[in-house]
């Protein structure tokens, strides 16, 4: 026997479940293009009567109890989520590798223009063309001043180049400080929407699976998505809702607890990461935090300490320019002796070894004790003192051999520079080319990877759409369908008013 | 496969940005001429590049060495034809007049007066300075002339008398100070590079692979005795000619006579020599001026644009811009939204 009104109830629960799906059809309409969002569904079953009652049951009577929004669930693939963070992860590593790179590059003149006479390339052709005019008249201090303003140049060259290295680094420094505070607020935000998401689940009563904090959900989704490419990370979800999330295998998020990063800067403008909890140096595999410490930490083979990179980063590049201020400044300073006009030849000093005049030292407003460097080199005081007739040798006799061996040890002849742990034997110009052609090819081959990287990313971004993405034609057609069905409820509860109405107010009179 | 409007807004996106930047990078380089400008745009052009800078720049500052190399040797040939022509007054009118009997007393000194003056022309000549150097004086560049006269009238070589100059083995000379062999100041040589691959020797440069620029006074006017111990010095030869023609002894003039003529043959090779390097010069300079368009042809080609073709693909990437943009306003507006009453 059927219970007299339980039509109504299908129709009710009908009418009310539609309002819901049409809700939610807004929703995902109004969210199409908010960042992060996951498209969301009514859950539905139909309602069943209870099957497995020892009594017996009216089965027939009780069936078509109508249907049940179970919750809303949203759709997402989390094996898609790990492979696009563990892609992005990649790409960004190389990303951030090519912008420093590119600094760098911007930083030396010749590699940023070619055809640049700014750069060493010109600084060495100048010299040499002075070199050569004073060939000719090696003892005019008129052709010595000109190759007193063409060293001057090269000293120059080389300490704006130091310079700008040095304020690429300082920007990069910056730069991490601000991406590992970000690190460290997302880490934060994690932790606090864990525990918000493990409260609404306790509330629940456990946890529903079809009906979750979508929105939270999706939050914390956009926040790991972020971190993914400062580091590779890597999430585990928990039975109780929350997920613990590892940075470069060190756990930075458990719970509702997070750590965090702190920056370190030392006076060669190295840094290192460490996590606060521990003091340990942050190990990571990929990620825009890891080639900012790779590459301000980077000496290529000169590494010194274990603070270093052997990428080749700025102190390498920095190092190249010393080790190329420290070769002129030998080869200048081994160039002219010392005239002894009694011997009508070099000097001689105490051990019979020739006497050579000092061209290049390091800069006066400096710490003149060390090595030169790019950032000191500088003419000597006793060539600036003296004046530009310094570098002539015999001021009654045409010598033009000492500043030929300059001449060509700048172009011709082959020169061996030490730097810490590298060995270059070339001339200076084709040191100059070596060094560009090495940061150019670092520069192609990031770029490479970064391209590769990249188009795999946006590939899992596209498929990970495909999931959980809105489409307006669905959601269109879901809505129509909706309507529809609501529509036909509708129709039902009138039919069944009507039928009803027979029963009670017509039934059993005669003659109305 | 959903296609969903976040993943075509978000591709669309991606192809705009690269017709874009596809475009304007054709701009840029046909702006610019050149088809890069970075390093890292094209490593392997780029190092080339750079390695044919260095090239053209070795090739024009040997260019500007020959120019000056062949002024001076436009100054040394002007100086040794003008010793020329007084050697050869001397020789063929002055001596020969003076050795005919005809002449008498009066004549012969009149005549010895005039060597005396053609012998301080020679003094003048052989002491020419070009810029800061004596053209003969080796490598003298001081305000002191090579060419000196002693009391006795005779001709010293940066203060040493030219008849005790003697050449070594290898070239240079010497004179024994004392029983020591000793070098004569001021008097080394000179080279310039002006591409025969310049290299040094030591401290010294290779004389095989520069090019000298400096003469030594002593080849030119000569050095030392001969086997009959008369000097080989052209001027102090003359010297005593003009003696014996004022004293009139006429059997040593007539030894000095045999000997002046010789030396002056010899002397005549000083201005074919410069002849064989004036030309040399001039090959030089051709061959250089031909490696410098060379590498400025190739820094062209490796760093600048086809025009022909960058404006075809300008043309292109336009093209595909515009096609990106309307296919863009095509999809992206439409949903099944617009279609429904």
């Amino acid at each position: 026997m059927r219970p007299t009104f339980l039509g109504f109830e299908a129709a009710k629960t009908a009418i009310f479940t539609n309002q819901k799906a049409l809700d939610i059809v807004g929703n995902n309409l109004a969210n199409v293009n908010t960042a992060g969002y996951t498209r969301q569904r009514v859950e539905r079953s139909s309602i069943a009567p209870i099957y497995s009652s020892k009594v017996a049951s009216n089965r027939v009577g009780m069936t078509g109890q109508g249907v049940k929004a179970l919750g809303v669930s949203q759709l997402r693939d989390s094996f898609l989520d790990k492979c696009f963070r563990d892609e992005y992860a990649k790409a960004s590593y190389h990303a951030q590798a090519t912008d420093i790179l590119t600094a760098i590059q911007s930083a030396i003149t010749d590699g940023n223009d070619l055809t640049s006479y700014s750069g060493i390339q010109g600084a060495i052709e100048n010299l040499v063309s002075s070199l050569n005019d004073f060939i000719n008249e090696p003892t005019l201090d008129s052709s010595a001043n000109i190759v007193m303003s063409a060293f001057k140049n090269i000293c120059q060259v080389l300490n704006e180049l130091d310079e700008k290295l040095t304020v690429v680094a300082e920007q990069q420094i910056d730069d991490l400080k601000t991406t590992v505070s970000r690190v460290n607020e997302i880490a934060a935000s994690i932790a606090h929407l864990n525990e918000t998401i493990a409260k609404d689940a306790a509330a629940l009563g456990g946890t529903n699976e079809h009906f979750k904090p979508n929105e939270l959900l999706d939050e914390r989704n956009l926040l790991l998505d972020e971190l993914a490419g400062y580091g590779d990370i890597k999430v585990t979800q928990l039975s109780d809702g929350t997920v613990s999330v590892e940075f470069g295998g060190h756990r930075i998020v458990s719970g509702n607890k997070s750590d965090s990063l702190a920056v370190h800067v030392t006076d060669e403008k190295l840094v290192s990461v460490y996590w606060r909890s521990t003091g340990d140096k942050v190990q990571l595999n990929g990620g825009s935090v890891w080639a900012d410490i790779n590459f301000i930490n980077g000496r290529g083979s000169n590494v010194q300490s274990g603070d270093e990179s052997t990428v080749q980063g700025i102190p390498y590049y920095r190092d190249r320019l010393d080790s190329l201020a420290n070769a002129l400044a030998t080869l200048a300073n081994s160039a002219i002796p010392e005239y002894d006009p009694a011997t009508d030849s070099p000097k001689l000093d105490a051990n019979g070894k020739i006497v050579y005049k000092t061209l290049l030292a390091p800069s006066q407003y400096s710490d003149t004790s060390g090595r030169i460097t790019a950032g000191n080199i500088s003419l000597s005081v006793e060539w600036t003192q003296t004046g530009p007739g310094y570098f002539i040798y015999n001021r009654n006799e045409a010598v033009e051999d000492y500043a030929q061996k300059l001449a060509s040890a700048l172009v011709d002849t082959r020169f061996t520079f030490q730097s810490y742990g590298e060995t270059f034997t070339g001339t200076f110009a084709e040191f100059n080319v070596e060094l560009l052609g090495r940061l150019g090819a670092d520069i192609t081959y990031h770029k490479g990877r970064h391209e590769a990287t990249a188009s795999v990313a946006d590939d899992f971004l596209d498929r990970r759409d495909e999931i959980s993405g809105v489409s307006q034609d669905e959601e269109t057609a879901d809505m129509i369908m909706y309507q529809k069905s609501y529509e036909a409820a509708a129709r039902l509860m009138t039919v069944l008013d009507e039928m009803l109405d027979i029963l009670i107010n017509r039934m059993g009179r005669v003659g109305l | 496969m959903r296609v969903v409007d976040r993943s075509t807004a978000r591709n669309f996106m991606k192809y705009l940005n690269t017709a874009r930047s596809n475009y304007a990078e054709t701009n840029k380089r046909i702006a610019s001429g050149n088809r890069f400008e970075k390093i890292s745009e094209d490593v392997v052009a780029g190092t080339k590049v750079m390695r044919l800078r260095t090239n053209l720049c070795k090739a024009e500052t040997q260019l500007d060495n020959i120019k000056s190399a062949q002024e001076e040797l436009r100054a040394a040939e002007t100086a040794m034809t003008s010793i020329n022509d007084v050697l050869t007054s001397a020789y063929a009118e002055k001596i020969v007049a003076a050795l005919s009997e005809e002449k008498g007393e009066l004549g012969r000194i009149a005549i010895a007066d005039e060597l005396k003056s053609m012998l301080n022309q020679i003094l003048q000549y052989a002491n020419t300075k070009h810029s800061t150097r004596f053209i003969f004086g080796g490598s003298n560049s001081s305000y002191t002339a090579p060419f000196s006269l002693d009391s006795n009238g005779k001709l010293l070589y940066n203060g040493i008398d030219v008849d005790l100059i003697q050449q070594d083995s290898d070239g240079s000379y010497y004179y024994m100070n004392a029983g020591v062999k000793t070098k004569i100041n001021l008097d080394t040589d000179v080279f310039i590079d002006v591409g025969l691959g310049i290299k040094l020797k030591g401290s010294s440069i290779d004389p095989n692979t520069g090019f000298k620029v400096s003469f030594s006074g002593l080849e030119l006017l000569g050095f030392g005795k001969n086997d009959d111990g008369l000097s080989n010095n052209l001027y102090n030869v003359l010297s005593e000619i003009e003696y014996c023609i004022r004293n009139y002894d006429g059997e040593k003039l007539n030894k000095l006579q045999t000997h002046f003529r010789t030396l002056c043959d010899s002397y005549r090779t000083n201005l074919t020599n410069i002849g064989a390097k004036s030309n040399l010069l001039d090959t030089m300079e051709e061959r250089l001026k031909n490696s410098i368009d060379g590498y400025k042809t190739h820094i062209n080609t490796l760093m600048g644009i086809n025009d022909a073709e960058e404006v075809m693909n300008q043309s292109m990437n336009e093209y595909v811009l515009k096609a990106v943009i309307q296919m863009g306003s095509k999809i992206l507006p439409i949903t099944l939204m617009d279609f429904l009453r």
